[in-house]
């Protein structure tokens, strides 16, 4: 299935990096992704979608543990 | 001061007395600074041992194992050590030096990403570009290195950073206790829990790691619910314990697998379902419902769906499920597993039968005995043969396998308990592995008394190809090893061949009242196998057996 899940994450050294890294390990792909600078100049937005057939949560809860990952805001399912 | 300076203030802040650890180029001003430090430096002979070295001192004392390497070369000889911890979840902190900022990305003398190479084993890493962020990340390396579930830490440091002015001081890092799960959770997991009439305890290695120990005996005493134990979670009940049914898995023993699959609530404690404890998943615990406990969400559902997830500390959720429940019968059927295939130690022959001679050396041994273990049949013969009474009492390399770890953890062992009795059993392959650690062992006069049991062979691995691939045997000879007592003896270190299973009482004595460093070359039958043996891909109830038993 597809979903797209949505986080703020800090811009420290490597961040994007390290959660496109854990996706794909996991056993997840990346579909689309997308990152841009948000309000505060220490945090970046990123939305991307992901397809498996490994359960959404579980990826959500491993990206959770992230330490540059400030919040994960939102998870949609988007096709079986 | 410069950062360098800086960063050993913070390491004996933090409480660190002992540093692992190899110089070169890039972490000269780090090495410039330990001079005058009240920390001890070990100097390892290969990087590689010192991570496995602050590993097997973290095991054995809780607390966060620190080493440091210089760049390239150095940083990737950490890196099979860092993936080791992180597998076992091991607090560790790795300080690598780093090339000059303004030569990063240049392809300069000894420059790897090492950032980049250990991303994927590190609970997290820094790379301190600024002076400025160095404390708080110091600071932060710690806390995560110990905080919620344990993991390796790396700090990269580029050189000129090192040498640059220090600014601010250093606070250490507070101790956080992981938060309590929720109420409901636990409420529903104590319903699951009466209703129950077969309950197993899946106990794991995240009730040593989170300090859970005496809330997980008091709730196994409260509950009366039979325990198996995963290779980590070994020694959370003692080995002798009258409801501890034995490891469970691949190797694990028959009451423990068959306990599991006829369960009806399966209670996880601080494991994460690992193929070598489940064997085939689908048909691991068929019938049972789920409570998994954990204080890392993201094992939660990672391999298998619980009925109940409780996550966060164990000690407060142990606390809440310590109930009185009814299920004597189970417990009599589950003790007749236990009697019905108790291990058969009358093994035939003159020569030494490794089980058994494990077996004995780990109940001559003190109860404060620590056995660290490589990788092979013979750390499934220390699992299986040799009792525990704490989880901290059995260092072995889990979720990696590495070879070679055996002997250096056991020099981080005795380091971090001086007073302990440290015993590592190795392999005639684990042992070439890091070998040259021989050299460091005598250089610090620790008393570590090493047994190597000698089967000629990657034994393990001939096991495998001799079951599953038709006695094609390839590459698993070692019949050409060296004299090992006279390797022992050109480091320096006493040692004695065991042959004959009449002299095992003489060498045990040896191995269990010795004061300085001894090597025990035990010869074993090369033909030896680990029984049982769930095959890959199996059920663990398939269970496969062979002869000596
Ligand atoms: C670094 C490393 N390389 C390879 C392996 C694969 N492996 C697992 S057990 C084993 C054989 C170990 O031989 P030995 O130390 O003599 O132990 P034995 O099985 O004979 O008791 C091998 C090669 C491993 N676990 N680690
Ligand atoms: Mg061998």
């Amino acid at each position: 299935m597809t979903f797209a899940i949505q986080l703020q994450l800090k811009r420290a050294e490597g961040a994007l990096v390290r959660v496109l890294g854990l996706v794909g390990r996991r056993g997840y792909e990346v579909i689309r992704v997308e990152a841009r600078p948000s309000g505060d100049e220490r945090v970046m937005d990123v939305v991307m979608t992901v397809q498996s057939d490994r359960p959404a949560d579980v990826l959500v809860r491993h990206m959770a543990k992230l330490f540059d990952v400030v919040e994960i805001q939102e998870m949609r399912e988007m096709s079986k | 001061m410069n950062n360098a300076k800086l960063l050993v203030q913070a390491l004996e802040q933090e409480g660190v007395d002992v540093i692992f650890g190899y110089p070169g180029g890039a972490i000269m001003p780090f090495y410039d600074a330990l001079v005058g430090s009240r920390l001890r430096h070990i100097l390892v002979r290969h990087e590689q041992a010192a991570v496995l070295g602050a590993d097997g001192y973290a095991r054995a004392t809780g607390r966060v194992g620190v080493c440091v390497a210089t760049s390239g070369p150095g940083a990737t000889n950490l890196v099979t050590g860092i993936a080791n911890a992180f597998l076992d979840s091991v607090p560790l902190v790795a300080i690598t030096g780093q090339v000059a900022s303004p030569l990063m990305g240049t392809d300069a003398f000894q420059e790897v990403d090492t950032f980049g190479i250990t991303m994927p084993v590190v609970k997290h890493s820094f790379l301190v570009k600024r002076a400025a962020v160095l404390p708080w990340m110091v600071r932060e390396a710690f806390r995560l290195a110990r905080s919620g579930r344990p993991g390796p830490v790396l700090i990269d440091l580029p050189k000129d950073v090192q040498n640059a002015a220090a600014c601010g001081g250093y606070e250490p890092a507070p101790i956080e206790q992981p938060p309590a799960p929720e109420p409901q959770a636990v409420a529903r997991a104590a319903e699951l829990l009466r209703a129950s009439r077969r309950p197993v305890v899946y106990a794991g290695g995240g009730i040593g790691m989170g300090c859970a120990v005496d809330e997980f005996r008091a709730f196994v005493a409260a509950t009366r619910i039979p325990v198996v134990s995963t290779l980590k979670g070994l020694g959370a009940l003692p080995g002798d314990h009258e409801l501890y049914l034995g490891m469970l898995g691949m190797h694990g023993f028959r009451a423990a697998n068959r306990a599991i699959q006829e369960c009806d609530v399966l209670v996880c404690v601080g494991a994460r379902f690992d193929d070598r404890a489940t064997g085939k998943l689908s048909e691991f615990a068929p019938r049972a419902r789920v409570i998994h406990m954990d204080v890392d969400a993201a094992e939660v559902g990672k391999l298998r769906r619980p009925d109940v997830a409780v996550v966060g500390g164990l000690r407060p959720a142990l606390r809440t499920l310590s109930i009185p429940l009814e299920i004597d019968s189970w417990r009599r059927t589950c003790r007749a597993f236990t009697a019905e295939h108790a291990w058969n130690y009358d093994a035939p022959g003159a020569g030494v039968y490794a089980p058994r001679f494990l077996k004995r050396l780990s109940e001559a041994a003190d109860g404060e005995t620590i056995i660290t273990c490589d990788v092979g049949q013979h750390q499934m013969w220390v699992a299986q043969h040799c009792r525990f009474r704490r989880p901290e009492h059995h260092l072995s390399s889990g979720g990696l396998g590495t070879m070679g770890y055996g002997v250096p953890a056991a020099i981080g062992a005795q380091l971090g308990r001086p007073q302990a009795r440290v015993i590592s059993v190795t392999g005639d392959g684990s042992i070439m592995m890091n070998l040259q650690e021989l050299a460091t062992l005598v250089r610090y006069d620790l008393p570590i008394k090493i047994v190597l049991l000698d089967n000629r062979a990657l034994g393990m691995v001939r096991q495998w190809q001799e079951l599953f691939f038709e006695h094609r045997y390839s590459e698993v000879d070692l019949s050409d090893n060296p004299d090992f007592v006279r390797v022992a003896e050109a480091f320096g270190i006493p040692a004695f061949r065991l042959e004959d299973r009449r002299e095992e009482t003489q060498a045990i004595e040896r191995l269990t009242r010795d004061r300085g460093p001894v090597l025990a070359h035990v010869l074993i039958d090369p033909q030896a196998n680990v029984w049982p043996l769930v095959p890959p891909g199996h059920s663990n109830e398939v269970m496969m057996e062979g002869a000596h038993r």
